[in-house]
């Protein structure tokens, strides 16, 4: 049986509460307000879970918009844990950030001294929310050099590097976060990705087809299986091979032997509609799942 | 001949002697676990440049175990990267000291690294609280009580406890289940461990530096030993980096994945 206790600090160390639908974000928050204010069960726990539920109640407050008591807890917190340390340092970074605008959230953050991880993950989040792309971007690289085993500030300045466009340094960030983390299935869907968005560019860019277009594309597969190998039923990776193989059978049409393609395209497509038939997945995975297998029906 | 009589103790030794010592040793447990607290200092925020150091030379680590899962021109780039700035020392963290290396120099001092001079504090710190009550308690004990016998064992014990249960008594003929206040004092001193731990909660220091671990922690934790030369360390990385060949683990990954699903 989960207790209470239990589903908050599931829901504390998953980060769960993003995603959450709006109802059950509510149930969430109603369970946790009632920890938290309550008292009576909160001495029973060793202090460190306790401080993290705080934690979670404060996000919670944050999201919710009630600033007030994101205000209370985040007293309770610095007044237990003193103005100098850095998880207060974000929080209240948050609540600036809530309550007063960026600016003053950069300005705070900006007077923390410069080690603290968080602290300066927080100041490039806000550079990002005020649209401050060089800046932000500037600002990573600076945080990886000095933290080139944080697998999380890689994966950000892929992201950021996919969205300016500049792909080939996208997958490099990512390269690194596999040096770092190698059995992530995802981040091996997420490079498959960024090679076939790679190649759409590259097609845009010139209309002949090049040997360039086609080894990112190849690229592309391997990663993605990487992922399925890696996660049998993995949505995503199936619904990546499954169009790279497609896109790789257009190009080569005239050419050379597309076989393993052909068969890897099968494949993939026999696994994603048994996924589908069996319901084996989640709602929006299966969504997607029916749309790839829709729109890249046609025979090879 | 008649056994010889059964010694008889006086109750007000149990009363006024065995358990004051007991009570005594409880509560200066947990004034020590109290006293430690409050002499921790917090744990010193490395600057970024030593992050740095320590974090670069774990990111060529990563590339030699983890280096097959990404493509081989990724790989080269990478290792020679790498490979050069570790010879170049680009990340190590005194720039200045390290420009200057061909000046014969004295071996690192542990003690004049800040670091270094940290954890010996530490110690000592801990060490102190540890003795100064230790000291107190068995003088103590020594000054009011010594040569006391306080209990008798309910059970039967060879004779080599002797030493253990009677010290400060020399009577040799003594039935060892005989306990005296000394060994009390002792008794207690290694086996109350698990009172503190229902007191107080475990990981609690009120018995002092009685394990390793819970004496130093900051030497466990702490990526280098003051003193080590970290251009050494980056040199050796660099030649691991050298000698590790790319074997690309997606070579053959759609022969792989077809093969699993045969269809």
């Amino acid at each position: 049986m989960t207790t209470t206790i239990d589903i908050l600090r599931n829901a504390h160390s998953t980060s769960s509460y993003l995603t959450l639908p709006s109802e059950a974000f509510q149930s969430l928050y109603d369970v946790s307000y009632k920890f938290v204010t309550s008292g009576a069960a909160a001495r029973s726990l060793p202090p460190a879970n306790l401080y993290n539920i705080f934690e979670l109640q404060f996000f919670l407050s944050i999201i919710a918009g009630k600033d007030s008591e994101a205000n209370a807890i985040l007293a309770t917190l610095t007044d237990r844990f003193r103005q100098d340390s850095h998880r207060v340092g974000v929080l209240r970074s948050i609540y600036l950030e809530a309550t007063e605008g960026p600016l003053k959230a950069l300005e705070f953050v900006s007077g923390r001294p410069d080690t603290e991880l968080g602290t300066l993950k927080r100041k490039i989040v806000i550079l990002k929310s005020s649209n401050q792309t060089s800046a932000y971007i500037s600002e990573l690289l600076k945080l990886v050099d000095n933290f080139p085993s944080d697998a999380e500030s890689w994966a950000e300045l892929a992201s950021a590097y996919a969205e300016a466009g500049m792909y080939a340094q996208s997958l490099f960030a990512l390269h690194e976060v596999l040096l770092l983390a190698p059995l992530a299935y995802n981040i091996n869907a997420l490079i498959g990705e960024t090679s076939l968005v790679y190649a759409s560019s590259l097609q845009a860019a010139s209309s002949s087809h090049s040997v360039a277009i086609e080894d990112r594309l190849f690229e592309a597969v391997k990663f993605f299986l990487r992922s399925v190998e890696l996660c049998e039923d993995y949505v995503r990776g199936w619904a990546g091979v499954l169009v790279a193989t497609k896109r790789i059978a257009a190009i080569q049409k005239p050419f050379g032997d597309t076989s393993t393609y052909n068969r890897l395209y099968d494949v993939a497509r026999s696994r994603l509609t048994k996924i589908v038939e069996t319901n084996d997945a989640s709602e929006s995975d299966l969504a997607a799942a029916r749309l790839v297998l829709k729109n890249y029906k046609i025979g090879i | 001949m008649a056994a010889a009589p059964d010694l008889v103790l006086d109750p007000s030794l149990r009363d006024w002697v065995l358990f004051p010592i007991l009570l005594v040793m409880i509560l200066v447990g947990i004034l020590r676990h109290y006293i430690t607290l409050l002499l921790q200092s917090p744990p010193k925020q490395l600057d970024v440049l030593a992050i740095r150091e320590q974090q670069s030379l774990a990111r060529g680590a990563s590339l030699r175990t983890n280096g097959k899962l990404i493509p081989p021109s990724s790989f080269q780039s990478r290792k020679t990267y790498l490979i050069q700035s570790f010879k170049d020392g680009i990340f190590l963290k005194d720039q200045e000291a390290f420009k200057n290396k061909d000046e014969p120099k004295a071996p690192a001092n542990p003690l004049a690294e800040p670091g270094g001079m940290d954890q010996m504090i530490n110690m000592l710190k801990g060490n102190m609280v540890m003795i100064v009550p230790q000291t107190l308690l068995m003088s103590w004990i020594n000054f009011f009580f010594s040569g006391f016998i306080l209990m008798k064992l309910p059970f039967p014990l060879t004779i080599r406890f002797k030493s253990i249960l009677q010290s400060g008594v020399a009577t040799r003929d003594l039935d060892v289940r005989w306990v005296s206040s000394m060994s009390w004092y002792f008794l207690n001193l290694f086996g109350l461990r698990s009172v503190y731990d229902i007191l107080l909660g475990s990981n609690n220091s009120a018995g002092g530096g009685m394990d390793m671990a819970g004496m130093n922690p900051a030497m466990m934790a702490g990526g280098f030993q003051p003193g080590q030369d970290i251009y050494k360390l980056y040199l050796s990385e660099a030649e691991n980096i050298e000698l590790t060949t790319h074997e690309y683990l997606l070579e053959d990954i759609e022969d792989r994945i077809l093969e699993k699903y045969q269809l």
